[in-house]
């Protein structure tokens, strides 16, 4: 290693590169999102939530799927953040040596920054995805100020935005109504923000599905997640061009987690219906042209 | 006497899959030849200072010390001729340490040369083995769990130790390494990379322990157990042409017993294996042969 170093040091010395560097494998800066957007085009996603709703969890267990090739319907065929999508795995492995699977929380300083798959179709075409995972810290201060979701450029950019409601919230007493109220003031916020801007697809999900299928009263707690998705229904198709319902448990205690409903969110973003298609040549040899798609003109690359 | 044409072919794989095993098994088939198509030694390189020692301790059955990576071994060149074409071929074969490339991964780079010899190469031998887990094990079998949810009550559970670039599953390094490389060679035409999944012999003993109908195909394996690297390979068959093959270089394991029984080989050609979808051989020149398209009927890419 010692020796490396030293003939790195000396070309480096001697004015030449020694190393031909590569993507760091960690999620995207939104300029590294933008160079995607800029040449191939990607279906751009923010997951939103309140804290341990299972966002992350979600999104590892997407990861985990086609790493053990059993995502139905697409072929993993890229991805420039494998390293994030590790990291959002590990405490889940027997590797990590924790007696329990978890997941890192997403920190504030991770807003706006992106996983990336590009993944193959049935029909061979190629989708890159691009997502968001909102800290879920930031999660009720965007429903408490209308201000911090102006701050948000995954909020502004996204074509699909995904609503986790945490079911461990749900069948608590004394947290329902709470969580159930944040998620509309939510919605809202988003919808007076994306007025007159591109179409935005919803999709609700119950997290953590499993406390209502472990649940005591079962049937009660479906029956409340029920007349939940009937409110969301009513008070918002009208403002996004899709509202879809799903019942997701990426790591349940006991029983099977549901791969089945976590892979149909996903067809979902990809679905051209939805309003992605794929760009099949560079339209702008600048990235600022997506800069200013994800409203940050003044930003400058680092 | 004209100079044969040059073909770089690169030797990819992580620690202890079975790289040098194979160059070391190659050099003695190339000698021994049972394949009317196969490639033999036209000549012998000047300098086999690296290779004869390893030869040796091949035929008397011992194991390797791993490669240096401090201090590589020159590139292994074979002057190679395959009869049926009459070519020439100069076959340049770095044998790399594993650890070199776990390096590339952890530091996101590749030296200036090897970025080069990627450019230029003519094909990639990447080097899995049969017996290596490619991916981590999730914590959800219940037999790993806690039966109980935690309380506030419960002792304090083991700490999971932070991720680390080290900690990266082999499939997830592979993956990223020939992302890098097809950074490099952008532009360039599609790479033909076999996939030489090594110590095939343990996946054909299994089969016959558990009674299994049909021995599994190397392609059958490798989509099962390296699937995200295999999907990858699928996906960018413009890039990356590929085919997959078990191989058995070594014949065996490294116990006592093992060894006895590979020196009793009257042919230590025999210890050899290698499988390419039904055909089976002691060919070690059949995965380079197909990489330079002197196969005929040349074989499709798997992807």
């Amino acid at each position: 290693m010692a020796e490396e170093e030293e003939e790195e040091k000396e070309g480096e010395e001697n004015g030449r590169s020694t190393e031909v560097l590569f993507h760091t494998g960690e999620k995207f800066s939104p300029f590294e999102a933008s160079n995607i957007l800029t040449h191939r085009g990607a279906v751009v996603v923010l997951t939103s939530g309140g804290a341990r709703s299972g966002k992350t969890t979600f999104l590892a267990r997407i990861g985990e799927m086609f790493r053990d090739g059993s995502f139905g319907g697409f072929t993993f065929a890229e991805s420039r953040t494998l390293c994030a999508f590790e990291r959002a795995t590990w405490k889940a492995t027997v590797m990590a040596g924790g007696g329990q699977p978890d997941t890192d929380r997403t920190e504030r300083r991770e807003n706006d920054m992106f996983f990336h798959l590009r993944v193959q179709g049935g029909d061979s075409v190629f989708t890159d995805v691009l997502i968001s995972d909102l800290a879920g810290e930031t999660y009720p201060t965007i429903v408490g100020s209308a201000d911090a979701a102006a701050n948000l450029q995954a909020m502004s950019r996204c074509e699909h935005l995904v609503l986790f409601l945490d079911c461990a919230k749900l069948v608590s007493l004394s947290e329902r109504q709470p969580e159930w109220d944040n998620a509309g003031t939510f919605l809202r916020r988003v919808h007076s923000r994306r007025v007159g801007g591109r179409p935005l697809h919803l999709q609700v999900i119950f997290s953590r599905w499993d406390h209502v299928t472990r649940h005591s009263k079962r049937d009660v707690q479906e029956t409340f997640c029920a007349s939940v998705e009937t409110d969301l229904r009513q008070r918002f198709a009208s403002n996004f061009k899709t509202l879809e319902f799903f019942r997701i448990a990426a790591r349940p205690r006991g029983g099977n987690p549901t791969n089945k409903e976590i892979q149909k969110v996903f067809a979902t973003w990809c679905n051209p219906v939805s309003g992605y298609t794929p760009r099949t040549f560079p339209l702008s040899d600048s990235h600022s042209r997506d800069f200013s798609a994800f409203t940050f003109g003044n930003l400058k690359s680092e | 006497m004209t100079p044969s044409p040059n073909f770089p072919v690169l030797l990819l794989g992580l620690k202890g899959t079975g790289k040098t095993h194979y160059l070391v098994a190659l050099d003695w088939v190339m000698d021994r030849q049972q394949d009317p198509d196969g490639l033999i030694h036209e000549d012998l390189a000047n300098d086999r200072s690296y290779l004869q020692p390893l030869r040796e301790m091949w035929l008397k059955g011992l194991e390797f010390e791993r490669t240096s990576r401090t201090n590589p071994p020159p590139p292994h060149h074979l002057l190679a001729k395959h009869p049926p074409s009459g070519t020439s071929i100069s076959l340049h074969l770095p044998d790399l340490a594993g650890e070199t490339f776990d390096s590339h991964f952890v530091k996101r780079s590749f030296p200036t040369d090897f970025a080069e010899r990627i450019k230029n190469a003519a094909g990639i031998l990447l080097f899995v083995h049969c017996d290596s887990n490619a991916d981590h094990t999730i914590l959800d079998d219940p037999a790993l769990l806690d039966p109980e949810e935690p309380t506030p009550e419960s002792p304090p559970a083991a700490i999971a130790i932070d991720w680390t670039l080290e900690e990266a599953a082999l499939q997830t390094k592979l993956v990223e390494l020939l992302q890098f490389a097809s950074e490099v060679r952008e532009g360039n035409r599609a790479l033909r990379i076999a996939v030489m999944l090594s110590a095939w012999e343990l996946v054909e003993k299994q089969d016959q322990h558990l009674k299994r109908k049909t021995i599994r195909t190397p392609d059958d394996f490798f989509s099962k157990n390296w699937p995200l690297l295999r999907q990858f390979l699928k996906a960018n068959s413009q890039t990356f042409e590929s085919r997959i093959y078990g191989i058995s270089a070594r014949g065996g394991g490294a116990s006592d017993p093992e060894i006895q029984r590979l020196i009793e080989f009257e042919n230590p050609t025999e210890r050899i294996l290698v499988v390419d979808d039904s055909h089976r051989s002691s060919d070690l020149s059949r995965p380079i042969r197909w990489i330079l398209n002197l196969i005929h009927p040349t074989p499709q890419p798997d992807a």
